[in-house]
């Protein structure tokens, strides 16, 4: 009796041990893989990381976006190396995912953006709809559009 | 040798027939369809064509838009409420809103998915005093070919940044 009460508790431990280091008990799924892109947006924007921002976008004549400001207020088209130079903090919410087909997906969300000034110190906030296309593009989800306006007020 | 050439020349015709009528000949591009979908789009707001509006449109609760004015500022989702909004803007009279399309440029995404932009000057007539004022939007459209047709899955359309 006491015998099978060890086999159960070592099957226990055992098939505990097997599911929780299973691709299939740590996958995500591809909604939650496509949104990353959009939380690591905004992570690269917070801290100023170019390679992180960089390897977000497909590198293709293809990549288009719009952005928020006058400075992009035409599309962009084609990857352009650069990155995130004045002191921004991004956040995400709201952010959610449309998959369309196995490699593609929509993604919509908002952004607070909290600009600080580097001489003042003085803060500005803003509020950002975003839209980004996602191809899986070599296994990987990768920003193909982009178009980001501020929230409108009138 | 008469009836060889009458032949040969039968033969010909033929030939240039068949190739007339073969759908390959005539058919539009993926992205000519697609930007079609754009300028259709224009179309249905010009005439305030609800039905033509309701064609382009995927007709399913995953749709979404964004659009420039205040009331449409955060996403609207599926068909029951952006078909909605459509019909409650085609009440104002017709004439009410001109739109202008350019630059469009389709980009495909593989063979169902393709990605839109263009922008647009938009011409707003007040119904009652007839000023006139002018916006300048830009838009994205990501479509779908579903059931052998594209359709609207998402729409984000935003001023013209002035700042």
């Amino acid at each position: 009796m006491r015998k099978n009460i060890r086999y159960i508790l070592a099957s226990f431990i055992i098939l505990t041990v097997i599911l929780s280091v299973s691709p299939f008990g740590i996958a995500a799924t591809p909604e939650e893989e496509a949104i990353q892109v959009m939380e690591n947006f905004a992570k690269a924007i917070s801290t100023k990381d170019s390679p992180l921002l960089s390897s977000l976008y497909w590198h293709s004549p293809k990549t288009t976006y719009f952005a928020p400001s006058k400075d992009g207020a035409f599309l962009t088209q084609g990857w352009l190396e650069g990155g995130p130079g004045i002191d921004l903090t991004f956040s995400l919410h709201h952010g959610q995912a449309t998959i369309l087909s196995d490699n593609v997906a929509v993604l919509t969300g908002y952004y607070t953006a909290i600009e600080t000034d580097p001489e003042t110190k003085q803060q500005s906030t803003d509020q950002i709809r975003q839209t980004l296309v996602v191809q899986k593009v070599g296994g990987k989800w990768l920003i193909v559009h982009e178009h980001a306006s501020f929230l409108p007020t009138k | 040798m008469r009836l060889k050439n009458l032949i040969s020349i039968m033969i010909f015709f033929i030939l240039c027939l068949g190739l007339y009528g073969t759908p390959s000949a005539n058919a539009a591009s993926d992205d000519e369809e697609a930007l079609q979908v754009a300028t259709n789009f224009t179309k249905a707001f010009n005439t305030s064509d609800f039905e033509l509006m309701a064609s382009l449109h995927w007709q399913s609760p995953n749709l979404s838009k964004y659009t420039p004015s205040k009331e449409g500022a955060f996403l609207t989702q599926g068909w029951d409420a952006i078909g909605g909004e459509w019909k409650t803007l085609f009440k104002d009279p017709a004439g009410t809103y001109t739109f202008s399309t350019h630059n469009q440029q389709a980009v495909m995404l593989g063979k169902d998915v393709a990605v839109t932009t263009q922008y647009m000057i938009a011409i707003n007539t007040d119904p009652q005093t007839k000023e006139q004022s002018v916006s300048q939007f830009r838009q994205t459209l990501v479509l779908q070919k579903i059931g052998g047709k594209w359709l609207i899955v998402h729409e984000h359309s935003s001023d013209l940044p002035t700042k």
